[in-house]
C-alpha cells in the first residue's frame, strides 16, 4: 500500500460522504425520507517488519436513520386520525343540519301547533284552518328535506367507501410491488426502496389500521382488520365492496380470496374507511331512526285525535297524515316469512331489530342495546311491534331485518287537502231541556259540561240520550243510553262535595258510557225532580273548538318512548346525541391530533434532514476531501523528490 | 441527543399558525353571529337545551296570541252586556211609570211601544257579532242568526249550548265565550220557573198594552238584571284571569328568554378581549416563524 492509495481511498470515502450529504439536502422535503449517515472505518491494516501500517479509509456503510417502533406507534397514531376526521368531517354535517333556524324541524313542529292553537282560536275561519294545513305541508316537507339529507349523506358515504377500497387495493398492489424489488436487492443500497415502502405503509393507514410484519426476507406483510392478510410478501390481496343481502343501498366491505369473498366490514377499524363505518352505525342510522320516530308520532297521535272529532260538514275526522309501514327486509334465501306491522307506535323503541332463525328458535336481537329474546311461531308483540312470523319452511340462518322507523320521515304525507276537513268540533253536544223554541224547560239550577269523547264507537248517536233527574232515586236516569243496570247515574243534590261538580262516568263504573262514543261530562248544582240533560250529535258546531284543543294540546303530551317523551323531547335528545357525539370526536380528534404530531416529531427527531446539521457535515466532509486531495499531492512531490534524487 | 428535522420546523410553525387562524376565525364568527353555540356540538347539552327554551317561548307567546283573542272577545262580551244593564233601568222605569195610577190607558200605550223598541234592541244585543261575523251568543253555532222573533211574543233561540275555552297557559283555558240560552234565555223568574228575558219584557208589554200592569214583572226584571250582572261578573272574572295570565306569561317569557340568552349567546366583552388575545397569538406564531426560517448556516456558507 502507499501514500497515494490512502488519498484515494479518502477521496472517494469523502466523495461518498458528501453524495449522501448532498442525497439529504436534497430530500429535506421529500414525504418519508430517512436520512442517510455514513460510517466511516479505517481499512485493514498492513504488516510490516515494524508493526502495522495503516491503509486509509472506507465508507463502511450508508445507514438509514429509522425507528421501527416509532414508525409503528406513528401509523397506530395516523389510522386513528384518520377515523376521528372522516368520522367529524361526516357527523358536523348533520350537526349543523338538526339544530338549524331555519331548517331544522323543532320549528316547523312549533310551527305547526301554533297553528293548531290559531284553529282553536277561530275553528270557522276558512284562514285559520288553511293555516294548519300550510304549516303541515311545509312539516311534512321538512321531514322529507331531512330524510333526503340522511339519503344524500348515505350516497356519500357509499361513494367514499368505494372511492377508499379502490385506494386500498392501489396501495396493497403497490407495497406487494416494492416488497419484491426489497428481497430481490435487500441489503445497504434499498433505503430509498424502504423509504418508500413505508411511505405506502403510512398512507393505506390513513384509510384503514393495519399491522405489519416484517419477514426475515424483509419484505412486509400487512393484515387488516382482526389479522386478514392484505399483503402476503409479492402478492396483494383485493377488498371489494357488495351490496348487503338485506339492503341494497347498505355497502358491506369483503376481500375477495381465491376461495371467495370473506365479508370484513365488522372487524375492519380505523382510517378513513373505520370512520366512515362507524358513523354509518353510530350516528347516521340512529339519527335517522329518531327523526322517523317523530315523524311516526305526529302522524299516529294527529290521526288519531282528529278522528275523534268533526269537521265543517259534521263528518268524522279522516286521517291527516299518511304514514308508512314497518321496513321488513328479509334474506333472499330465508325459506321462512314474517310480517310486521305496527302495535303502539308510543311504546317503539326508535332501535333496528334482527331476527334469525337458529335452527330451533327465532331470536330477535334489539341491534341497538344487543338485547335478545325469543319470539315464538305465529303473533308476537314487542316493542310496539306486531311481529307474525310463520315458519314453514324455516331454515337455520333465516334473516330478518326489522327497521320500524326508518324511512318514516320519507314515507309521512299530508293527506288532506281541503281545510273543511279538519275535525276542530267534537261529536257530541250536552244541552239542559228546552222547547222547540229553545226556551228552558228545567227549573233547577244544575249545569252539564259539554262532553268530552275517548274514541266514536257508537257514534254519531242514533238517539240523543237523556239524563233526567229522579229526586227519590237519588240520580239521573238514563234514556236512550246504556242497558240496565247502567242505566242510571248517582247524583246526591244534598251534598255540597257533589254539587261542587261530579265527573261522570264515575271511577267505579268506568266503561259505562264505552258503547257510546266513551263520552265523559260533569254535573253541577242542584237538579229539580224531572229535570233534563241531553246529549246529542253536534250538528252546528262550525266554532266547536274542542277537538282543536285537543289537537294541540298534543304538543306537550308524553306520548312517544313508552309515555316519556313528547316529539320536541325526542327530536331535542336526537340533537343533543348529534352534538355530543360531534363533540366527542372533534376533542378527541385534537387530542389525536396531537398524539400524531408527536409521534412524527419522535420519527423526524431520528429520520428527518436537519439542514444546518447536513451543513455542517458538507463543511467537514469538503474539507477532509481537501485535505485527502492534499495526501495526493504530497505523494506526487515525493515521488518527484525521488525521482530527482536517483536522475544523475 | 435531542435533534429536530428542518421540515419538522416548518410544519410546527405552519402548524400553530393554522391552528391560531382556526380559533381566530371561530371566534369572529361567534362575534359575528352574537351565538355562543354556532352548532350543537359546541355545547350538546346547552343546543337541546337552547332548542327547548325556543319551543317554550313559541308556546307562550301563542298563548299569549290566544289569550289577546280571548280578551278582546270578553271585552265586546262585556260592552255587549254593559248595554244590556244600561236598558234595563229604562224599562224598569218604563215599568214604573206605566204602574202609576196617573197614566191612561193612552199614555201606558206609548210607553208599551217605547218598550218594544227597547226589547228590539235588546234582542239586537243578543245577535252580536263580532269582527269575524259571528255570533257572540250562539254557541258553537256561530254561524246562524241566534235569536229570533218569528210571531208576536214569540222569542227563539236557535243557537246552542256551547261555550268554548281557549288555552293561555300549558295549564290554564278561559271561557272566551257565553252561550245566548244560558245569558238571555235561562232567567229565574218571581215564580222559581226560567224564562227568556225576552218574555219578560214582552209580558210588560202586553199587560200595558191591555192596560192592566202587572207588578210582578218588577221581581222578574230585577231578577234579569241580577242575571245579567252575574254573566258580567263571570265574562269580568275571565278578563281578570286573562290579564293575570298575561303577566305571569310575560315574567315567565322574560326568564326564558334571559335563560335563553345566557345559555346561547355570547358574552360580547368576554369574545372580545379573547379576539384580541387570539390575534396577538397569530401574530406572535407569524413573528416567530419568520424569525426561525431565516436562521441558517446556509447564510455564513
Amino acid at each position: 500500500m502507499s501514500i497515494t492509495s490512502i488519498g484515494v481511498s479518502a477521496l472517494t470515502a469523502y466523495r461518498q460522504a458528501l453524495d449522501t450529504t448532498g442525497h439529504n439536502i436534497a430530500n429535506v422535503n421529500s414525504d418519508g425520507y430517512s436520512r442517510q449517515r455514513v460510517d466511516f472505518t479505517a481499512r485493514e491494516p498492513t504488516y510490516t517488519g515494524n508493526g502495522y501500517i495503516g491503509n486509509g479509509v472506507e465508507a463502511s456503510a450508508i445507514q438509514r436513520q429509522y425507528d421501527t417502533y416509532i414508525a409503528s406507534q406513528m401509523r397506530g397514531a395516523q389510522a386513528l386520525t384518520s377515523q376521528l376526521q372522516s368520522y367529524y368531517d361526516m357527523a358536523s354535517q348533520l350537526d349543523q343540519l338538526v339544530a338549524d333556524e331555519d331548517l331544522g324541524l323543532q320549528p316547523a313542529i312549533q310551527n305547526f301547533f301554533n297553528a293548531l292553537q290559531e284553529l282553536a282560536d277561530d275553528p270557522s275561519a276558512i284562514s285559520s284552518r288553511q293555516l294548519v294545513l300550510t304549516e303541515a305541508e311545509s312539516l311534512v316537507d321538512r321531514f322529507h328535506y331531512f330524510s333526503q339529507q340522511f339519503e344524500d349523506m348515505r350516497s356519500r358515504l357509499n361513494d367514499q367507501i368505494k372511492l377508499n377500497v379502490t385506494e386500498i387495493n392501489n396501495l396493497a398492489q403497490a407495497i406487494a410491488d416494492v416488497n419484491a424489488s426489497i428481497v430481490g436487492t435487500y441489503g445497504a443500497g434499498a433505503s430509498d426502496l424502504l423509504d418508500k415502502r413505508d411511505q405506502l405503509v403510512n398512507e393505506l393507514s390513513e384509510l384503514v389500521s393495519v399491522q405489519v410484519l416484517e419477514q426475515s426476507d424483509g419484505a412486509y406483510n400487512i393484515f387488516i382488520g382482526k389479522g386478514q392478510p392484505l399483503v402476503l410478501g409479492n402478492d396483494a390481496a383485493t377488498l371489494s365492496t357488495q351490496v348487503s343481502n338485506l339492503d341494497a343501498r347498505h355497502l358491506e366491505i369483503a376481500i375477495d380470496y381465491s376461495y371467495g369473498p370473506q365479508m370484513v366490514t365488522q372487524q375492519i377499524t380505523g382510517g378513513e374507511i373505520g370512520g366512515l363505518l362507524k358513523f354509518r352505525d353510530e350516528v347516521l342510522y340512529p339519527t335517522q331512526n329518531k327523526v322517523g320516530l317523530v315523524a311516526l308520532g305526529i302522524a299516529d297521535q294527529l290521526n288519531a285525535q282528529n278522528a275523534l272529532g268533526i269537521d265543517l260538514e259534521g263528518v268524522t275526522g279522516s286521517d291527516l297524515f299518511a304514514l308508512g309501514s314497518v321496513q321488513t327486509l328479509p334474506d333472499p334465501s330465508n325459506g321462512s316469512s314474517i310480517t310486521v306491522d305496527y302495535n303502539d307506535i308510543g311504546e317503539l323503541t326508535g332501535s333496528d331489530y334482527q331476527l334469525v332463525y337458529d335452527g330451533t328458535d327465532f331470536i330477535l336481537e334489539n341491534l341497538n342495546d344487543g338485547s335478545t329474546q325469543t319470539l315464538a311461531v305465529g303473533l308476537n308483540t314487542v316493542d310496539g311491534l306486531d311481529i307474525t312470523i310463520d315458519a314453514t319452511g324455516a331454515v337455520a340462518g333465516d334473516n330478518f331485518l326489522i327497521r320500524p322507523t326508518r324511512n318514516a320521515a320519507n314515507s309521512i304525507e299530508l293527506l288532506v287537502g281541503d281545510v273543511r276537513r279538519l275535525a276542530a268540533a267534537a261529536p257530541l253536544q250536552a244541552a239542559p231541556a228546552t222547547d222547540a223554541n229553545g226556551n228552558p224547560l228545567n227549573a233547577g239550577d244544575a249545569t252539564i259540561t259539554q262532553p268530552a269523547n275517548s274514541s266514536m264507537t257508537g257514534l254519531p248517536l242514533a238517539a240523543d240520550i237523556q239524563l233526567v233527574y229522579n229526586a227519590a232515586a237519588g240520580g239521573f236516569d238514563i234514556v236512550n243510553g246504556p242497558g240496565p243496570p247502567d242505566d242510571f247515574i248517582a247524583y246526591d243534590a244534598t251534598d255540597p262535595a257533589q254539587i261542587a261538580g261530579v265527573d261522570f262516568p264515575l271511577s267505579t263504573s268506568p266503561t259505562q258510557f264505552d258503547a257510546f262514543g266513551g263520552l265523559s261530562f260533569t254535573i253541577s248544582g242542584v237538579p229539580a225532580d224531572g229535570d233534563t240533560f241531553v246529549i246529542g250529535n253536534n250538528s252546528s258546531g262550525q266554532s266547536d273548538n274542542r277537538n282543536a284543543l285537543l289537537l294541540a294540546d298534543l304538543e306537550d303530551a308524553s306520548s312517544l318512548l313508552s309515555g316519556s317523551a313528547t316529539f320536541e323531547d325526542v327530536y331535542g335528545q336526537m340533537v343533543s346525541e348529534v352534538g355530543a357525539k360531534t363533540h366527542y370526536a372533534e376533542q378527541n380528534l385534537a387530542a389525536q391530533e396531537s398524539l400524531l404530531a408527536r409521534t412524527q416529531e419522535g420519527m423526524a427527531e431520528v429520520s428527518g434532514v436537519n439542514l444546518d446539521e447536513e451543513a455542517a457535515k458538507l463543511i467537514q466532509y469538503q474539507q477532509a476531501y481537501q485535505a485527502s486531495a492534499q495526501i495526493i499531492s504530497v505523494a506526487s512531490t515525493l515521488f518527484d523528490t525521488l525521482i530527482s534524487a536517483v536522475r544523475r | 441527543m435531542d435533534r429536530i428535522s428542518t421540515a419538522q420546523m416548518y410544519e410546527r410553525g405552519i402548524n400553530s399558525m393554522l391552528e391560531r387562524q382556526l380559533q381566530l376565525s371561530k371566534t369572529q364568527m361567534q362575534i359575528s353571529s352574537g351565538k355562543r353555540i354556532l352548532s350543537p356540538k359546541d355545547d350538546p347539552a346547552g343546543a337541546a337545551y337552547a332548542l327547548s327554551l325556543k319551543g317554550v317561548i313559541s308556546q307562550v307567546e301563542q298563548y299569549q296570541d290566544n289569550a289577546d283573542r280571548a280578551k278582546s272577545r270578553l271585552d265586546l262580551q262585556e260592552a255587549t252586556l254593559a248595554v244590556v244593564d244600561d236598558i234595563l233601568p229604562r224599562v224598569q222605569e218604563l215599568m214604573i211609570q206605566g204602574l202609576s195610577d196617573t197614566y191612561s190607558a193612552a199614555d201606558r200605550q206609548m210607553i208599551a211601544t217605547e218598550l218594544r223598541q227597547l226589547n228590539q234592541e235588546l234582542m239586537a244585543l243578543a245577535n252580536t257579532r263580532d269582527s269575524n261575523g259571528e255570533y257572540i251568543f250562539a254557541g258553537y253555532d256561530a254561524d246562524t242568526i241566534p235569536f229570533t222573533n218569528p210571531a208576536d211574543g214569540v222569542f227563539t233561540y236557535q243557537g246552542d249550548m256551547g261555550t268554548r275555552s281557549l288555552r293561555i297557559s300549558a295549564t290554564r283555558q278561559v271561557q272566551d265565550r257565553e252561550n245566548g240560552f244560558d245569558v238571555f234565555m235561562n232567567v229565574d223568574t218571581s215564580t222559581g220557573t226560567k224564562r227568556s228575558l225576552f218574555d219578560t219584557v214582552h209580558g210588560i208589554i202586553t199587560s200595558l198594552e191591555a192596560d192592566a200592569p202587572d207588578a210582578t214583572y218588577l221581581e222578574d226584571l230585577r231578577l234579569a238584571q241580577v242575571h245579567n250582572v252575574s254573566v258580567r261578573a263571570r265574562g269580568g272574572a275571565g278578563i281578570n284571569t286573562i290579564e293575570e295570565q298575561v303577566m305571569v306569561n310575560d315574567d315567565f317569557l322574560l326568564t326564558m328568554q334571559t335563560t335563553l340568552s345566557n345559555t346561547e349567546d355570547l358574552d360580547m366583552a368576554e369574545a372580545i378581549s379573547r379576539f384580541e388575545l387570539e390575534k396577538t397569538a397569530l401574530e406572535a406564531a407569524q413573528q416567530t416563524f419568520n424569525m426561525v426560517q431565516s436562521l441558517s448556516l446556509f447564510n455564513y456558507l
